[in-house]
């Protein structure tokens, strides 16, 4: 599997670190269900069939976190971007994608 | 009392001893040499500070900020883009060191400017069949469609992080590594070699 990176150009698998779920979002810890959110945010995981969102980190290159679009089955790859820009436009619409 | 001499040494002393090495037969296939005596620094330019930066750069060394992973080269300074937001400023001639630190002053504002002069090894690997060898190590694609001069890459190299960046269509590259890996660098890269020979300068 290869992974282009939107930095640095295509490059090989042991070039990077896989972290997980690119689609958890951190909750607010002023909510008053806190807690069991953030049991939620930190240990639920959902295990899908497909095309899944995840965060990779470009340890050999960049230094950048990027959001990865994959289907877990064959490993082809739709998209990657930068995970700041992805961060930062859930911010400006105020909703995770 | 005996004054003590401190000498300074390159990063790959003793290590890349001239002469010819590897296939003896035939032409030589790769030239070996160490970049000594440069100047090096770090560049990290601050959030939406790019356009400032770019000014200052220009101003201290005439030079313009490569988008992305590109290497632009003047008067005997380089800037390397090696990450958003990151660069890597050479400078090849005696008196770099005190222009990078003019540079750091002067764009406080904008970027962190770290000097590593004396933190990096950086050899320089040319000849018809330099491309060959480095392909041997790295997972990148070298063809010169997508990897000419002037093009820059961070990467592993035979598991050693490197920085790497051709310098002409020779083809000739140079690749930087963290000074305590130089030598780990330079036995790769002559084992890589030994089969087109090669002659170290």
């Amino acid at each position: 599997m290869r992974i282009t990176c939107p930095h640095c150009g295509n490059r090989s698998l042991d070039e990077f670190i896989y972290l997980g779920d690119a689609t958890v979002q951190r909750p607010d810890p002023a909510r008053p269900d806190a807690l069991a959110a953030f049991v939620d945010y930190v240990y639920q995981r959902e295990n899908p069939v497909g095309r899944h969102r995840e965060l990779w980190y470009h340890n050999a290159g960049c230094h950048a976190w990027l959001v990865v679009t994959r289907d877990v089955r064959t490993h082809e790859i739709f998209g990657v971007e930068p995970a700041k820009e992805v961060s930062l436009s859930e911010k400006t619409t105020g909703a995770a994608r | 009392m005996h004054d003590s001499i401190l000498t300074p040494q390159t990063a790959l002393m003793g290590l890349i001893n001239a002469g010819r090495y590897g296939r003896q037969e035939g032409d030589v296939g790769i030239r070996i040499s160490e970049v000594k005596n440069f100047s090096l620094a770090n560049i990290t330019a601050f959030k939406n500070c790019r356009e400032p930066l770019e000014k200052v750069i220009d101003e201290y060394l005439g030079l313009d900020l490569p988008i992305g992973p590109q290497r632009i080269e003047k008067n005997g300074y380089a800037l390397i883009g090696h990450g958003p937001d990151q660069w890597l400023a050479i400078g090849y001639e005696e008196n770099s060191a005190s222009i990078f630190d003019k540079l750091e002053k002067a764009s406080r504002d904008y970027a962190a400017i770290v000097d590593q002069s004396d933190a990096r090894a950086i050899i320089r690997l040319s000849g018809p069949d330099a491309r060959k060898a480095l392909a041997k190590g790295v997972s990148i694609d070298l063809d010169p469609s997508v990897f000419h001069t002037n093009c820059t890459a961070t990467t592993f190299a035979a598991g050693l992080w490197i920085n790497l960046w051709q310098i002409n269509d020779s083809p000739a590259y140079e690749i930087s590594v963290f000074r305590g890996f130089g030598a780990s660098l330079a036995s790769w890269i002559k084992s890589s070699a030994e089969e087109f020979g090669y002659i170290n300068q």
